[in-house]
C-alpha cells in the first residue's frame, strides 16, 4: 500500500507532462490540417533551438527574463498578492539600469554595473511597494492598481525615451546606448546570451532558499494558503505581503535591468514584448514552485526559439507555439481532472494487488 | 506508478528520437536535392532575397507595401524569396536578421526598429548586401539605406485637408476650420509625419487647426477608432493617419462619424472610397523593388543612403482608381499639383522632424 501513496508533487508532475503531451498531439492535429508534416515541424523546432550552440544560446537568452519575471510572480502569488503589475516594474527597472549606464560613463563595470542593478532593482521594488501599501492600508484590490499601473509606467518611461532622454542617433524612441563598461559580455558569438544568465542563476538560487528553506518563505507560502489561520497563527500577515510584493518587483526591475545590460544595450520604449505576463503564465503553470518556474521557462523559450526557425523552414506560422501554449494551460487548469482519473485508476490496481 | 511514469518516459524519449531522426534526415534530402540542382543549372542562378519585417504583415499600409515591391519583384525579376516577421518583438530582431542573412545574398529590412541590430550583424556576413529601410545608419560597405521624405507628403495631406475642410458645401464638412492627425506611436518617424502635415495645413490657411493624438500603438484599430472619435468630436472632419494598423479603426470611425479619413503609406482608397478621400502613399513597395533591381542588373552601388521624396516619386497623394467616386473637387487637386511642382523645384521648404 505505501507505493500506491503518492507525493502530490508527482501526480503533479505527471499530469503536467500528460498535458503537454496532449498540448504537443493537438498541435499535430492542427500542422496536419494544415496539409504539412507533423515529424518535420516539430523536428525543425527541436533542431532550430537546440541544434547548435548558437541555437541553444538563444534559447536560453530567452529564458533569463522568463525566469526572473517568473520567480518574481511565484514570489507574490505564493503570498496571496497578486502582482500583475511586473510589466511597468521592469519597464522602470530598465529605464533606471539604463539611465545609470549612459550618465556615469566613467565608472568602471565592476562598479557600475551592480549600481545599474541597484537602481533597477529600486525602482522596480519601489513600484511595487505602492499598490502593495495600498492594500494592506486601505484594502485597495491590488490586482487593479497593478495593471493600471504598467500602463502609467511603460507611457512614463516612453516619453522619456522619446524627449528628455531620446537617443541622439538612429531616429527611434531609445534613450543612448550606455557605456561600454556597463555592457554585459556576450557568452556565444552572435547570440544575445549574456553573463546575466549566471546572475540570473544565483538569484534563482536564493529565491529557492528564501522559500524552501527559511522561515521568512514558509510565512509566505502560509500566509497565501490560509490567510485566517496564518494571521491566527500569530504571522504578520500585512507586512509579509509588502515584503513579498517588494522582492517581486525588485526581480522584475532586475530582469528589465537585464534587457538593458546585456540585449538591446539601450532603454528601448518597446523593451519588453509581455516579458512579465509570460512570466506569470510559467508561474501559474507550475503552481509557483521555484524549480518548475526555471524549467519551465526553459521549455517555453524552447517554444520561442523553435518556433521562428520552424516558421522559416516548414511555413507554419510561429503562432501555432501561442496554440500549444494555450493547450497546456487549459489542461493544466483541468489538472484536477487528471490527478483524480489517476487516482481511481491506482485504486484499482491497488484492489487487485492487495488481492 | 512507477510503471506509467516508466512507460511515459520511454514514449518521450522515442519520440524524440524520431523527431531528431526526422530532421537529419530532412537536412540529408535536402542536400541531395540540392547538390544535383548546382551543376545541372547553365542559366544564372535566382538572387535569394530576404524580407525582415519588425512588425507583420496584413496592416494594408506599410509593412504590406514593402511586401508588394517584394512580390512583384518575385514574379518580375524570378527572385528567390522568404518573408521574416518579428511582430514588434524586440527579442526577435537579431534572430530574424541572423536567420536571413544565413540563408540569403540580399536581407531587406524594413523598420527603423533595426538600427542597433543590423550594425551587429551586418559586419558579420560581409557578403550580404543589406538594404535598410525607414532609418539611417552610416559607414558599412554592406548596408545601403533607404529613407522616405514623409514630411513632404504629409505636407501635401495637410494642404489638400486644410483646403477640404473649408469647402462646407460637401456633407460631412463642418463650419470649423480644424482637421486631426492620428499617429501610431510618438516616435521621431511619426513625428516627421506630423511636422510635414501641419506645416501643409498652415501654408493653406493660418487659421486651421490641426489635432494630433497618438494611439500608442500601430497594431490596434480599436485604439485608432477611439482617437479618432474623439477627434471628430472635437469638431475635425478629415483626419489623416500614419498608424499602420492601427489607422483601419480611423476609417471605422469616420464610417461612424460621417466625416472623413486620409490614408496612408499605400493608396488606401479601395478600403473605403466613401469615407477615405486621398492617402499619402510612401513609395515603400516600389523603393524595394528598384533596388533589388539594381543589384540584379549590376548598377547597384552598396553603402550608400537613397533618399525618396517628392522628386524622386517616394512620395505622393494618391485619390484611387478612376472609378471610384472622387470626393475632393479638382480645383483641389490642382492646387495640390501646383504645392508639388513648388516643393519639388525648392520654392518650398518642408520643415523636418528632430
Amino acid at each position: 500500500m505505501k507505493k500506491i501513496k503518492l507525493s502530490q508533487d508527482l501526480e503533479y508532475i505527471f499530469s503536467l507532462a500528460l498535458s503537454i503531451v496532449l498540448a504537443l498531439i493537438i498541435g499535430a492535429l492542427i500542422i496536419l490540417a494544415n496539409g504539412k508534416s507533423p515529424l518535420t515541424a516539430y523536428a525543425s523546432l527541436i533542431n532550430g533551438s537546440l541544434g547548435s550552440p548558437y541555437k541553444m544560446a538563444t534559447t536560453l537568452a530567452k529564458t533569463v527574463p522568463l525566469i526572473l519575471t517568473g520567480l518574481a510572480t511565484a514570489v507574490a502569488f505564493s503570498s496571496g498578492i497578486f502582482n500583475i503589475g511586473g510589466e511597468g516594474q521592469l519597464y522602470l527597472g530598465a529605464f533606471a539600469a539604463a539611465y545609470v549606464g549612459f550618465t556615469f560613463t566613467n565608472l568602471p563595470g565592476l562598479i557600475g554595473i551592480p549600481l545599474a542593478l541597484i537602481f533597477a532593482a529600486l525602482a522596480g521594488g519601489f513600484y511595487a511597494l505602492i499598490p502593495a501599501l495600498l492594500k494592506v492600508k486601505y484594502g485597495i484590490d491590488e490586482v487593479i492598481t497593478t495593471i493600471m499601473f504598467n500602463s502609467i509606467a511603460i507611457l512614463f518611461t516612453g516619453y522619456l525615451a522619446n524627449y528628455p532622454f531620446a537617443s541622439s542617433v538612429g531616429k527611434m524612441g531609445a534613450t543612448e546606448m550606455i557605456a561600454p563598461a556597463y555592457k554585459l559580455l556576450r557568452l556565444v558569438a552572435r547570440s544575445k546570451l549574456h553573463t546575466g544568465i549566471f546572475f540570473t542563476a544565483v538569484i534563482a538560487l536564493a529565491i529557492y532558499y528564501l522559500m524552501e528553506k527559511t522561515s521568512v518563505g514558509y510565512d509566505f507560502k502560509m500566509i497565501g494558503t490560509n490567510l485566517i489561520f496564518a494571521k491566527y497563527g500569530g504571522i504578520n500577515a500585512e507586512r509579509n505581503m509588502v515584503i513579498a510584493m517588494i522582492i517581486s518587483g525588485v526581480l522584475c526591475g532586475i530582469a528589465g535591468a537585464f534587457e538593458v545590460l546585456g540585449n538591446h544595450y539601450r532603454f528601448l520604449q518597446a523593451i519588453s514584448p509581455g516579458y512579465a505576463f509570460d512570466g506569470m503564465l510559467v508561474s501559474l503553470i507550475v503552481k509557483n514552485k521555484v524549480v518548475g518556474v526555471i524549467l519551465m521557462s526553459i521549455f517555453f523559450g524552447i517554444l520561442k526559439t523553435g518556433s521562428i526557425a520552424m516558421e522559416f523552414e516548414t511555413a507554419i506560422p510561429s503562432e501555432l507555439v501561442l496554440v500549444i501554449q494555450a493547450i497546456i494551460i487549459l489542461f493544466i487548469a483541468g489538472e484536477k481532472g487528471f490527478a483524480q482519473i489517476l487516482r481511481r485508476i491506482h485504486a484499482k490496481e491497488g484492489v487487485r494487488g492487495d488481492v | 506508478m512507477k510503471k506509467t511514469i516508466a512507460v511515459l518516459l520511454i514514449l518521450m524519449l522515442i519520440g524524440g528520437l524520431v523527431l531528431t531522426g526526422c530532421g537529419k534526415t530532412d537536412d540529408a534530402q535536402k542536400q541531395q536535392e540540392e547538390v544535383p540542382a548546382e551543376p545541372g543549372d547553365e542559366e544564372k542562378e535566382p538572387l535569394k532575397v530576404a524580407l525582415v519585417l519588425s512588425g507583420g504583415l496584413g496592416d494594408r499600409s506599410f509593412y504590406d507595401s514593402s511586401h508588394e515591391g517584394f512580390e512583384r519583384a518575385k514574379k518580375e525579376l524570378g527572385i528567390e524569396g522568404s518573408v521574416l516577421e518579428c511582430k514588434n518583438d524586440p527579442s526577435l530582431y537579431q534572430d530574424q536578421l541572423i536567420q536571413a542573412s544565413e540563408n540569403a545574398q540580399a536581407v531587406v529590412v524594413v523598420g527603423f526598429e533595426f538600427f542597433d541590430v543590423i550594425q551587429e550583424v551586418a559586419p558579420e556576413y560581409p557578403e550580404v548586401n543589406y538594404i535598410y529601410l525607414d532609418n539611417v545608419v552610416e559607414g558599412f560597405d554592406n548596408i545601403t539605406c533607404i529613407t522616405y521624405l514623409e514630411n513632404e507628403g504629409t505636407f501635401l495631406a495637410g494642404a489638400l485637408a486644410a483646403m477640404l475642410t473649408q469647402e462646407t458645401s460637401i456633407e460631412g464638412i463642418n463650419e470649423e476650420k480644424i482637421i486631426g492627425m492620428v499617429g501610431g506611436v510618438d516616435l521621431p518617424v511619426i513625428r516627421n509625419f506630423q511636422v510635414g502635415y501641419e506645416a501643409g495645413a498652415k501654408y493653406i490657411d493660418e487659421e486651421v487647426r490641426v489635432e494630433t493624438i497618438y494611439a500608442g500603438d500601430f497594431e490596434d484599430p480599436a485604439k485608432g477608432k477611439e482617437c479618432a472619435l474623439a477627434l471628430y468630436a472635437k469638431g475635425a472632419d478629415i483626419v489623416f493617419h500614419a498608424a499602420g494598423k492601427t489607422g483601419e479603426g480611423v476609417f471605422e470611425a469616420a464610417k461612424e462619424a460621417k466625416a472623413y479619413a486620409i490614408g496612408v503609406d499605400t493608396d488606401q482608397r479601395y478600403i473605403n472610397p466613401d469615407v477615405i478621400v486621398a492617402s499619402m502613399i510612401k513609395g515603400v513597395g516600389l523603393s524595394v523593388f528598384e533596388t533589388i533591381e539594381k543589384i540584379i542588373d549590376g548598377t547597384f552601388e552598396p553603402g550608400k543612403v537613397i533618399y525618396y521624396g517628392i522628386n524622386e516619386g517616394g512620395v505622393d497623394i494618391g485619390y484611387g482608381t478612376p472609378d471610384m467616386k472622387q470626393i475632393v473637387p479638382d480645383e483641389i487637386k490642382e492646387k495640390v499639383e501646383e504645392i508639388k511642382a513648388k516643393v519639388k523645384s525648392g520654392e518650398i521648404q518642408v520643415p523636418t522632424a528632430k
